[in-house]
C-alpha cells in the first residue's frame, strides 16, 4: 500500500518534471548549464519576449546576453552594503515589454553581498560562459549569510508584478554555485500558494552554473520568488532572472520562443500603462503628500451600449483611507492599505454611456495613496479596464459636485504614481496581493424617484422655507400694519370728529352770527356787503372743511361711500350753478375698502374736471357716470358744452396734467375725450389694488400737486375763484 | 304751485302761525336762529331747548308745527329724539337741523322719521323757504338721500310684508331723483303735478319708518329670544 503511494507520487512528479505543466501547481526545475559553452547555452534569446530581464550586480555598463538587454539593478555599491541596506528596486524592461516592478523584501540584515574580487575564484567561470555571460558572471552577487546574522529560515523575497491572472508564466532564475553545502532553497509563489524546489539545486552542476525554471499560470498579478537559508554560509552566486510569458508548448529553455511583438497572444506585455493585478493599477496620489491631507480623485468612463454588462469588479484600497463612489452613489469605504476590497458593481453598470469614479482620500502621516482597478466584462466578450493611473485627475477639495461632474475640469491636475501595487513602503511580508480580498456587499441600485432626488427636496424645502418666511412676513406686516391701520384709523376719526365739532361747529356759528347781525342792521345798507363777505367766505371754508372732513373720516373708507360722495360732491359742487346735473351710477355699490389715497386722488381728479367744465365748456348739463367693473373704478365726467380740441389746448391751462397727475397718484390714468362742439368727456379709471394692509412694499406718494378742492360758493364766484386759481 | 286740499299742511297754513322749536346745544346758535326765524312773518318759537332729554319733556306739551332738531348734542342724539318725538307728535315735521349735509348723518335721521333737513349754515332766506316749503306738505328730497332710500329699500327688498315695498312709481321717482331730476323735471315727465310727486316721496319716507321700526321690532325680538 505504501509502495503504491509512493509509486503514485513518484509518477506525478516525474510528469511535472516531463512536461512542465500542473494542475493545480507551477512546475520547478533546475537545469544546469553546459560546463563549457557560450552565452547562447542560457537559452536567453532576442528572438522571444521577455516580460523581465534583470542582471544582479554591479556595474552600471548596459549588459547584453545574445542581444537581450538586461536591466541592471543594484543591490550594492562596491561592497558597501550599508547603502543597499532595506533597499527596494523597481525595474522595467521597456526593450520587450511593459513596465515591470520587482521588489526586494530584505530581512533586518544585509542578504546580498557584492564580490568582484571573487570572480576570479569561481570554478570554470571563464569556461563556462563567453562574452556577455561571462561579463555578467563577473558582476554576479551572492547571497551571503555568514558575515551577517542571517539565520537557518531567514527569507529573501523577490517579487515581480505586472502579471495578469490566468495567463502563463516562465520565471527563471540563472545562479552558479559556489560550494554544494551551501545551498538555499528555492520556492516561489505564482499560483497562490508557495511552492519549494524539493531537491538541492547545487545537485544539478557542482562547480557549475544552473538555472531553475518556475513554470505557472498566473493567479494573481505577482510571483514572488523566496530564498530561503538552509545553512549557515554564503549561498550560491546569483546573476540574473528573466521573466517570459509561455504560450503552449513552451516550457523549459530551447522551447518554442515567443515572438517579439506577439501583442496580441499577450496583450498585457505591450500594454504601454502599468498592466495591473486583474485591473489594479499603481498606488497615485497627489503631486505633494504631506500629513493630514484629503485627496479627491476623478475618472469618467463610458460603457458602451453594443452588449450588456455581464460583470464589473472594482478593487480598491487607500492609504490611510479612501471612499468611492460611483455616480455619486456611496460605495464604501476602507482604511486598511493591506486589504484589497471588492465591490461588484454590476448591478449599477447597467445604464450604458458615462459613468463616473470618485475617490476621496485622506492621509494622517507619511506616504499616502490610492491603488484601484475596475474591470468590466461585456457579454459580448470586450473587457474594459480602468486601474488607478495617472489618467486619474486630483480635483480641487473646494469644487462642488465633482462626483457627478461628467468632464473634469482642465484645471484639475492629473494623479501621480507614487508606487507601483506591492512595492514599499505598501508591501507586507505575510501580503500577498489577491490574497486579502474583502468581498463588500453587492450593492443594489437604489430607485430614486424624482420627489427623492436632491434637486426636488431643495426646491420643496426652498419654497417652503420661503413660504414659511414669507408667511411670518406677511404676518408681521399684518399685525404691524392692522395695529398701525387700527391706530390710523382711530386718529382719522378723532380728527374728524375734533373738525366737526371744533372748527366747522365754530364756522357754523360765524355764519349764524354773520346772519343774526346782518338782520339787526338791517336798517344800516353800508354794514351789508361786510357783512356778506363774512357769510361767504365762512361758508366757503365750511364747504372745504367739509370736504376735509369727509377724506379724513376712516368710517368712509368703502368704495360705496366714495361713489356716493362723489355725486353728493358734484350735487353740491354745481347746486350754485346753472349746470343741470345727471347721474349714472351702478346701482349695486360694493362695501370694499377703499384707500384713502385712491379717495383723495379721485375726489381732486373730479374736482378739476367740474372746474374745467365749469369754466371752460359753457354747457348746461354734466353727467357724472360712476361704473365699477374688475375691480376698477371708471369714473367719467361728461358735459354737452362747446368742447375743445386737444391737440391744441394747453395742457396746464385745462389742468388736464393735473388731472393725470392725480389719476396716476391713484395708481390709474386719466383720458381726455373731445372735439369741438361735441362736449368733452374726462375719464378717470382707478384700479382698486391700493390697499396697502398686504402690500410687500411701500413707497411714499409724491405730493407735488396742489391740493386743495376748490370749492364754489355761488354760481359766478365759483367761476371766478376757479379762474384766478388756474391762473 | 298747486296745493292738493287733502293735504295737512294746508291746514296749517290757514291758521298762519308757524309755531316752531329748536333743539340745539349751543346756545349761540340756538338764540340766533330763534331770533332769525322769528324776524320772519309768522313763525313763533315755542320752545327752545339744550338737550334731547329736555325736548322730549317739553315738546310734545308745546305741540309745535315744525321741530329743527340737531343731531350730535349731549346726552341722547337728534335721531334718537327725533324717533320719540315723532310717535308722540305724528303730525308735526321734524326738520334735522344740522351743520354737516352729509347724507350719511342725515339718512339715519330721516329713517328714524324725520321729514327733512335745514343747513344751520345756509342763508335764513333758503331755510325761510325749506320750512314754508315742509310746512306746505313739500317732502325734501337731493339726489343723494334719494340714492341712499334707494338703496335702502333695495336691501330690503325680500321683505315679506308687502307694505313695506316701494311700489314702481315711487321707485321710478327715486330713481329719477337719484339721477338728479329735479321734482319739476319729474313731474313734467311723468305727467303729474308737484304735489303728487310730494306725496309720492311721503309714502316712501313712512315705509321707511315702518321698515326701521320693524327691524327695530325684530332686532329686539330676535334679542330676546336668545
Amino acid at each position: 500500500m505504501s509502495f503504491l503511494l509512493r509509486l503514485t507520487r513518484l509518477s506525478w512528479i516525474v510528469i511535472w518534471m516531463t512536461l512542465g505543466v500542473s494542475v493545480r501547481a507551477g512546475t520547478i526545475s533546475a537545469f544546469s548549464l553546459p560546463s563549457t559553452g557560450t552565452d547562447l547555452a542560457s537559452g536567453i534569446d532576442s528572438s522571444n519576449t521577455y516580460l523581465c530581464t534583470l542582471s544582479f550586480g554591479s556595474s552600471n555598463k548596459p549588459l547584453f546576453i545574445n542581444g537581450v538587454p538586461f536591466q541592471q539593478v543594484h543591490l550594492h555599491e562596491n561592497g558597501n552594503r550599508s547603502d543597499e541596506r532595506h533597499q527596494f528596486f523597481c525595474g522595467s524592461d521597456t526593450h520587450h515589454g511593459g513596465t515591470w516592478s520587482v521588489s526586494v523584501t530584505l530581512p533586518a540584515g544585509d542578504g546580498f553581498a557584492g564580490d568582484d574580487s571573487a570572480v576570479g575564484n569561481l570554478v570554470g567561470a571563464d569556461v563556462q560562459a563567453d562574452g556577455a555571460m561571462l561579463s555578467l558572471l563577473n558582476h554576479m552577487c551572492f547571497l551571503m549569510t555568514e558575515p551577517l546574522n542571517l539565520t537557518n529560515g531567514t527569507t529573501i523575497k523577490m517579487n515581480f508584478g505586472g502579471l495578469r491572472a490566468g495567463m502563463k508564466y516562465s520565471l527563471r532564475y540563472y545562479y552558479r554555485q559556489w560550494s554544494k553545502d551551501r545551498y538555499i532553497n528555492f520556492s516561489f509563489c505564482g499560483e497562490g500558494a508557495e511552492e519549494q524546489y524539493a531537491g538541492n539545486p547545487l545537485d544539478m552542476d557542482a562547480g557549475g552554473a544552473a538555472f531553475i525554471e518556475y513554470d505557472f499560470v498566473a493567479a494573481t498579478n505577482d510571483v514572488t520568488m523566496l530564498m530561503r537559508v538552509v545553512l549557515p554560509g554564503c549561498g550560491p552566486h546569483i546573476y540574473g532572472m528573466t521573466l517570459q510569458p509561455l504560450l503552449a508548448g513552451m516550457g523549459n529553455h530551447g522551447g518554442p520562443k515567443l515572438p517579439i511583438g506577439a501583442s496580441s497572444a499577450f496583450p498585457l506585455v505591450t500594454s504601454t500603462t502599468l498592466p495591473s493585478h486583474s485591473g489594479v493599477g499603481s498606488w497615485i496620489w497627489a503631486s505633494a503628500t504631506y500629513d493630514r491631507q484629503a485627496c479627491r480623485f476623478w475618472k469618467s468612463f463610458v460603457v458602451p451600449n453594443s452588449s450588456p454588462v455581464r460583470s464589473a469588479t472594482l478593487l480598491i484600497s487607500g492609504d490611510d483611507y479612501y471612499h468611492v463612489l460611483l455616480d455619486g452613489n456611496d460605495l464604501g469605504r476602507g482604511s486598511d492599505w493591506r486589504i484589497l476590497t471588492a465591490y461588484d458593481l454590476s448591478p449599477l453598470l447597467g445604464k450604458s454611456g458615462p459613468h463616473v469614479l470618485a475617490i476621496e482620500g485622506a492621509n494622517d502621516f507619511g506616504a499616502a495613496g490610492i491603488i484601484l482597478g475596475l474591470d468590466i466584462q461585456l457579454k459580448d466578450g470586450q473587457l474594459i479596464s480602468i486601474g488607478s493611473d495617472a489618467s486619474w485627475r486630483v480635483v480641487p477639495n473646494n469644487e462642488r459636485g465633482w462626483e457627478t461632474k461628467q468632464n473634469a475640469s482642465p484645471l484639475w491636475p492629473k494623479a501621480k504614481i507614487v508606487g507601483s501595487a506591492g512595492v514599499s513602503p505598501w508591501k507586507l511580508d505575510t501580503w500577498e496581493w489577491g490574497t486579502k480580498v474583502l468581498n463588500a456587499p453587492t450593492p443594489t441600485p437604489v430607485v430614486v424617484s424624482f420627489w427623492q432626488q436632491l434637486w426636488f427636496e431643495s426646491v420643496l424645502l426652498t419654497f417652503f422655507v420661503i413660504s414659511i418666511a414669507t408667511g411670518i412676513y406677511l404676518m408681521g406686516r399684518l399685525i404691524l400694519n392692522s395695529k398701525e391701520h387700527s391706530v390710523i384709523r382711530r386718529e382719522r376719526a378723532r380728527i374728524a370728529r375734533d373738525l366737526h365739532d371744533g372748527l366747522a361747529a365754530g364756522l357754523t356759528q360765524l355764519v349764524v352770527c354773520g346772519e343774526s347781525a346782518k338782520s339787526d342792521l338791517r336798517s344800516c345798507p353800508e354794514a351789508q356787503p361786510g357783512l356778506d363777505e363774512i357769510c361767504l367766505k365762512a361758508r366757503g371754508l365750511l364747504n372745504s372743511l367739509k370736504e376735509t372732513i369727509w377724506i379724513v373720516n376712516s368710517q368712509r373708507d368703502s368704495l360705496r361711500d366714495l361713489i356716493l360722495h362723489l355725486c353728493d360732491y358734484t350735487e353740491t359742487f354745481l347746486k350754485p350753478t346753472t349746470i343741470r346735473c345727471r347721474f349714472d351710477v351702478a346701482a349695486d355699490l360694493p362695501t370694499l375698502p377703499c384707500d384713502v389715497g385712491i379717495r383723495r386722488n379721485l375726489m381732486l381728479a373730479v374736482n378739476e374736471a367740474l372746474c374745467n367744465a365749469i369754466k371752460y365748456s359753457g354747457a348746461s348739463e354734466i353727467q357724472l357716470r360712476i361704473h365699477w367693473h374688475d375691480n376698477k373704478i371708471v369714473v367719467r365726467v361728461e358735459d354737452n358744452g362747446k368742447g375743445f380740441d386737444p391737440m391744441k389746448a394747453s395742457r396746464e391751462r385745462n389742468g388736464l396734467t393735473n388731472m393725470e397727475q392725480r389719476a396716476n397718484d391713484a395708481g390709474g390714468r386719466c383720458t381726455v375725450v373731445s372735439q369741438p362742439g361735441a362736449g368733452c368727456q374726462v375719464e378717470i379709471s382707478v384700479p382698486l389694488r391700493r390697499l396697502r394692509r398686504f402690500s410687500l412694499w411701500q413707497k411714499g406718494q409724491p405730493e407735488v400737486h396742489n391740493d386743495q378742492l376748490t370749492f364754489p360758493a355761488s354760481g359766478s364766484e365759483a367761476t371766478e375763484s376757479s379762474q384766478s386759481k388756474s391762473a | 304751485m298747486s296745493i292738493s286740499t287733502s293735504d295737512p299742511a294746508t291746514k296749517l297754513q290757514a291758521d298762519s302761525v308757524y309755531t316752531f322749536a329748536l333743539v340745539d346745544d349751543e346756545k349761540t346758535t340756538r338764540e340766533h336762529w330763534i331770533k332769525l326765524l322769528e324776524s320772519f312773518h309768522n313763525f313763533k318759537c315755542v320752545a327752545a331747548c339744550p338737550t334731547g332729554e329736555d325736548a322730549l319733556q317739553v315738546i310734545p306739551a308745546a305741540k309745535p308745527k315744525v321741530i329743527l332738531m340737531d343731531i350730535f348734542m349731549p346726552g341722547i342724539s337728534g335721531i334718537a329724539c327725533t324717533a320719540q318725538l315723532k310717535i308722540a307728535l305724528p303730525q308735526t315735521q321734524i326738520l334735522i337741523f344740522t351743520a354737516s349735509d352729509d347724507p350719511e348723518l342725515i339718512f339715519p335721521a330721516l329713517e328714524a322719521g324725520a321729514d327733512g333737513y335745514l343747513i344751520k349754515q345756509a342763508q335764513p332766506s333758503e331755510v325761510h323757504k325749506a320750512l314754508l316749503g315742509v310746512l306746505n306738505g313739500e317732502v325734501p328730497m337731493t339726489s343723494g338721500i334719494a340714492r341712499r332710500v334707494a338703496e335702502h329699500f333695495r336691501k330690503g327688498s325680500n321683505l315679506p310684508h308687502q307694505e313695506m315695498r316701494l311700489s314702481n312709481r315711487e321707485r321710478e321717482i327715486l330713481v329719477m331723483l337719484s339721477k338728479g331730476y329735479s321734482n319739476k323735471e319729474i313731474a313734467a315727465e311723468l305727467k303729474l303735478s308737484i304735489a303728487t310727486i310730494h306725496s309720492y316721496l311721503k309714502n316712501v319716507y313712512e315705509k321707511m319708518h315702518v321698515h326701521s321700526r320693524t327691524q327695530a321690532v325684530a332686532k329686539y325680538l330676535s334679542i330676546k329670544s336668545s
